[in-house]
């Protein structure tokens, strides 16, 4: 009875405040740019006063959004392609290396042990770079000096790596 | 604001948290309430918990009570088209990684060691050199001209993040066919 009372209650207020749809976006995009400049995320003409919910330079479709105030991609890109650049030294050498074995130019015996030279990093590196992919959000909480921390963190692993690779690969 | 616009919303919605949206000004924290808005980090719901942090008066910046990020109002495309640069980034990296680090160790072993270990130019230039250089240059071009690859359709931009991994690839058989 209870649970009566309470569904036909949720479906007065539904009727009541009906859910947002996309001409009221539509709206609110109008609304806002209407006193705001705003340039376009892809072309850069300024919207101020737009009509419609594309671009009038580039058509693309836009919306209004509430978007993170801090400026953390450029951080979080500079730290995938350092850890994405040690995977495919590590990962690319060993492809290399079984090449030269399957083709016949490696003759030394040693190579199971270049394999592991080789795959140990890469696991490292792709271990790191899941992990910078998966913690995204986590990175976008973080200051900006930690942030640029952990781009330093992840610009470390080709430098140790290298002297992992000096080090063992004679 | 074109009061046709604000009619025909009104008529639409009801009297509610659309009508309000859209006759005052729209800030971050009426936006979110109106259409229920999630934040674009953690997901978690503005609307209810969402506290106004101090910032510009540009439609007012949200404090997320899910991950403290401070979140306001901006125009963005209705398909972010970022995934595939980031692939495209990642792909062309990795070979990118593999001719740098091959170069700094024959450079360095040679540098270390010369009597021992004497490369000639062309064991330098056309494995790692040459193609490092290229997969450096296209990699800075594709971060320095990220809106030029988001303008393409879905489909060029499929095909360009398969060719970066591709020549990813070929950075391995090159090498492997200067050796022989």
């Amino acid at each position: 009875m209870a649970t009566d009372a309470t569904s036909m209650v949720t479906a007065g207020a539904a009727q009541r405040f009906p859910q947002p749809v996309e001409a009221d976006r539509a709206t609110a995009l109008q609304a806002y740019l209407a006193d705001h400049d705003h340039a376009c995320p892809l072309c850069g003409y300024n919207l101020r006063g737009l009509r419609g919910m594309r671009c009038p330079e580039c058509d693309f479709a836009l919306q209004l959004q509430l978007a993170i105030v801090e400026r953390w991609r450029a951080a979080w890109i500079a730290g995938l392609v350092g850890l994405a650049m040690t995977l495919g030294a590590n990962l690319l050498g060993l492809t290399a290396l079984l090449g030269a074995v399957l083709l016949g130019l490696r003759s030394s015996s040693d190579w199971a042990v270049e394999v592991l030279i080789l795959g140990g990093p890469a696991a490292v590196a792709g271990t790191c770079l899941a992990l910078h992919l998966k913690w995204a959000t986590t990175f976008v909480t973080l200051s900006t000096v930690k942030r640029w921390l952990v781009v330093a963190a992840c610009w470390s692993l080709p430098m140790v790596n290298f002297l992992w690779i000096m080090m063992l690969l004679r | 604001m074109d009061p046709e616009v604000l009619m025909s919303t009104e008529q639409r919605a009801g009297p509610g948290p659309v009508t309000a949206l859209v006759t005052g000004t729209v800030t971050a924290k009426s936006f979110a309430r109106a259409f229920g808005e999630r934040c674009p980090n953690c997901k978690a719901e503005v609307a209810s918990g969402g506290e106004a942090a101090s910032g510009p008066d540009d439609g007012g910046v949200l404090r997320c009570p899910g991950c403290g990020v401070e979140l306001q109002l901006a125009v963005a495309l209705e398909e972010p088209r970022i995934g595939l640069w980031v692939a495209s980034v990642v792909g062309l990296a990795l070979g990118a990684g593999f001719d740098v680090l091959a170069l700094a160790f024959i450079l360095a072993r040679w540098l270390l060691d010369p009597e021992a270990f004497r490369p000639t130019a062309r064991e330098i230039w056309m494995p790692f050199a040459v193609p490092g250089a290229l997969m450096c240059s296209i990699l800075g071009l594709l971060i320095l001209r990220q809106r030029w690859f988001r303008e393409r359709n879905l489909g060029t931009r499929l095909a360009m993040a398969a060719f970066s991994f591709v020549l990813s690839g070929l950075t391995a058989g090159w090498f492997l066919w200067c050796k022989q």
